[in-house]
């Protein structure tokens, strides 16, 4: 494996988190918050100290294959998570390391799980910060560092290995013939829908402030919130903006490079999409009729249902209202939605859409060769026939998912609390929701948890962002012997 | 600019990977999945899967919006094909490759009609760069620059020979006439080396020459092996039927072995007067009884690179002075280090140079960008051909005040066609072309780049 190359990008990383501390610094200075100025001055130092000094190592080759792809990426969440949590515990905004790894780790996989009781007690200079690890989370830290520059050696491939290990979904495609301007279409494209968001809550008479944080936090579907209660005491005009955007979020980013090429036809026809959207109507529709006895207005109820429909299938995990309270079948749509998860290269998680898709193709066919042994069925999607090769990773994948949410589950049953609580608290990590059902539900967070069992929801957000391999290899010791 | 290119075979690889170094977008489309996989996986390309042939495809890789089309699939008729329909959706340029010999002589006839810019055709690069060799034997390698006013050519001198125990700075004098060592490779080390080097048999040294003098220089060094009168070719492919017609040309002799009786039969038709034997050339008996020994030059030219390989090292060792193989897969770049192996001709690297050349020039008009690169040394050193404009700097300096970054040698320099081999009191003027070795780590754009100043 090439270390010093791996290295050597970890350290560009690095730098760039320290330059993305420097607005947050300045927040705290500025709002008089001395503690947090000293807090993200003293990460930032530590974050160039340790960046310096990882960049000194040159690769004396410039060999890089899918291994040392998958290790950059498993290492560099890693180690950006660790960096990113140092203001919050130098501060002294949040004392136990652990707890600081948890909440940076929650914000940079956009999970949005938090273990803090109180947000408002919080410096705005933290808020920012927090937000913000769910922007640059979301649409990868790897990808930005792409679209400034060329990460390894000029024009060879190897930043597809770190694209794919990076970008959620079964294909990965460039936009564009030359990385560098792949991965800059796509922020050119994230940027440009978070600032629409941003112009619309402003329009709505909401604060700067909090217009740019619930933005980060939609963009990237994280769902750190500002105030305690989420965003239920926003306008309704807000909730629906949010609501809307929530969805942009969690579409595959490809079907708005297609519609900037004016190819309306060919975006319309996108499966994964219109399954996507399908799902939204139905589950919305079906959790308005299960409520519809709790409101008396049927615009709110219509927008409790939409809001926490959206929040939960884009994995942003914003609420309006405390949904643990609902009646069981919408509560039960809310949690299968929390597996189903966005579509592939959005910056939703979950299992993605195009997974179930693929596999709901694949289970048709297996019930038509029992009727029909000799016939010879392909999978179509898209109008293309999709490889076997591509049909048995998606399952492959399906069932480790399965494997490591059962071993998560587990674990986190020491703990002790109800099974509804365990379930879910997994779940919502795992696919990187946020909130879930009761001790963990929308009105509650994990701080009651043990340190161990935040240790692995820790993990667990990991592995549910990068989609299980990157970290994966980083533990399989074959990886490691010579 | 941003250029199509079908297939990623190895001609298609190895284009796309020189053209992405310097500078342009490429796109590659090939049928088979798992070399478009690799491929974008290897390089910083976008691939697509698919024919090339089927517009749907050529649209999804914006051929509408390219600069150049480049068809080197397998097939002639998918190449020409392919080129047609770039040219229907607005492709500016098309090169397309046609290795069957028939085609490859009809076809200037329809060149203009459809609309193809360029055709390659390796087989027939090939057997050129193959006859070049045999005109000269002693010569390992030659590589020409300005239009062929310059060459660079790699000799092995023994001991004993005059260059043997040379210092370079007394080189020219002792060869009367004006030559540059551009670099020596010494156990495997490559130095681009200064006046106070001294060679030694067993180096193998590249020397930059005006090609008028190459003889003479080689007269003198006495490395001018006799010419070749007889040569024998064993495998009938094209690049087979091309050399033999060059080779009759020029008055050798020659002998083809071939294993397959219809193509024996064909060539025997196309070209009386070579001889053409039907048997099994890689077997012992049979080279013997075709009197190997006696030959001037073999040529082993089989469509398998491991059997070219055997044969050469075999035939090298039962004494045939000059034996040329042929080899598709250069990825064994380093692992070939038999002495029976050092001239080797891969057609399908040649194909890729020509393409490369000429995209260079096509975006050539004024620049000061590359005209010619040529790799020495298996790829250890590069030797650049750049023109000299009105933005170069340094102009009018003499040499030696100039600055340059570290292994930069000028190795000549072409003044309206005469050529200078350049010393400390020479200059640099608009409209000269030069020709710069380097080792290959540095890949300059620009003559600029040259200079130690531009180092920021």
């Amino acid at each position: 494996m090439n270390y010093r190359m791996i290295f050597n990008i970890l350290g560009k990383i690095v730098c760039v988190e320290a330059a993305f501390m420097l607005p947050a610094m300045l927040i705290a200075w500025f709002s008089g918050d001395r503690s947090g100025a000293l807090g993200f001055g003293a990460a930032i130092c530590v974050s160039l100290l340790l960046g310096t000094l990882f960049m000194r190592l040159r690769g004396r080759n410039n060999r890089f294959f899918a291994r040392d792809g998958f290790v950059t990426v498993g290492l560099t969440w890693i180690v950006v998570s660790a960096l990113g949590a140092l203001p919050f515990w130098i501060s002294g905004a949040i004392p136990n390391y652990l707890d600081c790894l948890f909440e940076t780790v929650s914000g940079f996989t956009t999970t949005g799980a938090t273990i803090l009781s109180d947000v408002e007690k919080l410096s705005p200079a933290m808020l920012y910060w927090r937000s913000f690890t769910h922007w640059l989370g979301g649409m990868g830290v790897l990808v930005f560092m792409m679209a400034l520059s060329t990460l390894t050696k000029k024009n060879s491939g190897e930043s597809m290995y770190l694209l794919r290990a990076e970008s959620p979904g079964i294909r990965i495609t460039k936009l564009a013939p030359r990385m560098r301007r792949s991965a800059m279409i796509l922020y050119e494209i994230y940027i440009g829908l978070t600032l629409l968001q941003i112009a619309l809550l402003l329009i709505g008479r909401m604060s700067l402030f909090d217009a740019v944080t619930l933005s980060f936090g939609t963009a990237g579907t994280g769902g750190f919130g500002v105030r305690n209660d989420s965003i239920a005491s926003y306008s309704p005009y807000c909730q629906w903006v949010i609501t809307a955007f929530m969805l942009v979020f969690s579409v595959n980013f490809n079907i708005y490079f297609l519609l900037l090429l004016r190819q309306f036809r060919k975006a319309a026809k996108n499966e994964e999409l219109r399954l996507f959207l399908f799902i939204v109507l139905a589950a919305t529709a079906l959790v308005a009729a299960d409520t519809a006895g709790r409101y008396s207005d049927f615009a709110a109820c219509l927008r409790a249902a939409a809001f926490q429909v959206s929040s939960i299938i884009s994995t942003t995990g914003y609420s309006t209202v405390n949904f643990d309270l609902w009646p069981q079948v919408s509560r039960c749509v809310l949690v299968l939605l929390m597996f189903i998860g966005a579509c592939a290269g959005s910056t939703g998680g979950g299992l993605k859409i195009v997974r179930l898709l693929v596999m709901g193709k694949a289970a048709r066919r297996s019930v038509f060769r029992v009727l029909h042994p000799n016939s010879v069925c392909l999978i179509h999607m898209d109008g293309e026939t999709l490889d076997e090769d591509t049909v048995h990773a998606v399952n492959t994948y399906t069932v480790l998912f399965c494997l490591i949410f059962a071993a998560a589950t587990l674990l986190m049953s020491l703990n002790g609390q109800s099974f509804e609580t365990t379930f879910t608290a997994v779940a919502a990590c795992i696919n990187n929701v946020g909130p879930g059902l009761g001790a963990v539900g929308p009105n509650a967070n994990f701080a009651g948890l043990s340190y161990f069992s935040k240790l692995v929801l820790t993990i667990t957000m990991l592995i549910g962002r990068l989609e299980i391999y990157p970290i994966l290899v980083l533990f399989t010791p074959t990886m490691w012997k010579r | 600019m941003r250029i199509v290119i079908i297939g990623g075979g190895k001609v298609g690889f190895t284009v796309a990977r020189q053209l992405i170094q310097e500078g342009h977008d490429i796109v590659v489309i090939d049928s088979d999945a798992n070399v478009a996989e690799r491929i974008s996986s290897a390089l910083d390309v976008m691939s697509i899967c698919g024919r090339g042939s089927n517009v749907d495809i050529l649209r999804q890789a914006g051929v509408g919006q390219s600069d150049l089309l480049i068809a080197c699939t397998a097939k002639d008729e998918t190449n020409l094909i392919c080129c047609m329909f770039a040219k229907k959706l607005g492709c500016r340029n098309t090169i397309a490759r046609v290795r069957s010999p028939e085609y490859a002589e009809q076809i200037y006839l329809m060149a203009e009609d459809i609309g193809l810019s360029m055709i390659v055709n390796p087989e027939y690069t090939a057997a050129r760069e193959i006859f070049r060799l045999l005109e000269i034997p002693s010569v390992l390698k030659r590589d020409t620059f300005a239009d062929g006013k310059i060459e660079i050519i790699e000799l092995a001198p023994r001991s004993g020979d005059p260059l043997d125990g040379t210092p370079l700075f007394s080189l020219s004098k002792k060869l009367n006439c004006r030559v540059l060592v551009c670099a020596v490779q010494r156990s495997g080390k490559v130095v681009i080396p200064n006046g106070d080097a001294v060679l030694q048999a067993g180096d193998k040294v590249y020397i930059c020459a005006p090609a008028t003098s190459v003889v003479q220089l080689l007269q003198n060094a006495g490395e001018y092996g006799k010419a070749v009168r007889s040569v024998m070719l064993i495998g009938g492919s094209s690049t087979a039927e091309y050399l033999t017609r060059l080779l009759v040309k020029s008055g050798a002799r020659v002998k083809i072995i071939e294993i397959d009786p219809d193509k024996a039969r064909r060539l025997a038709e196309a070209i009386p007067q070579a001889d053409i034997v039907c048997a099994d050339g890689t077997s012992d008996s049979v080279l013997h009884s075709e009197t190997v020994t006696e030959m001037d030059a073999v040529v082993t030219l089989t469509n398998i690179d491991e059997e070219n390989l055997i044969l050469s090292m075999y035939i090298s060792r039962l004494g045939v002075p000059l034996v040329l193989t042929k080899v598709d897969h250069t990825d064994f770049g380093g692992m070939l280090v038999n002495e029976g192996v050092n001239r080797i001709i891969s057609p399908k690297e040649l194909c890729a140079g020509a393409i490369i050349r000429y995209v260079r020039a096509m975006q050539n008009t004024g620049g000061s960008s590359v005209l010619a690169l040529h790799h020495l040394v298996g790829g250890q050193v590069d030797a650049l051909e750049f023109a000299v404009t009105k933005h170069t700097r340094n102009l009018g300096k003499t040499l030696k005040n100039i600055r340059f970054q570290p292994n930069i040698l000028i190795a000549s320099i072409n003044r309206n066609g005469k050529i200078l081999m350049p010393g400390g009191d020479d200059t640099l003027e608009v409209g000269d072309t030069v020709v710069v070795i380097t080792t290959a780590r540095n890949s300059f754009t620009d003559l600029n780049d040259i200079f130690a100043d531009s180092a920021v």
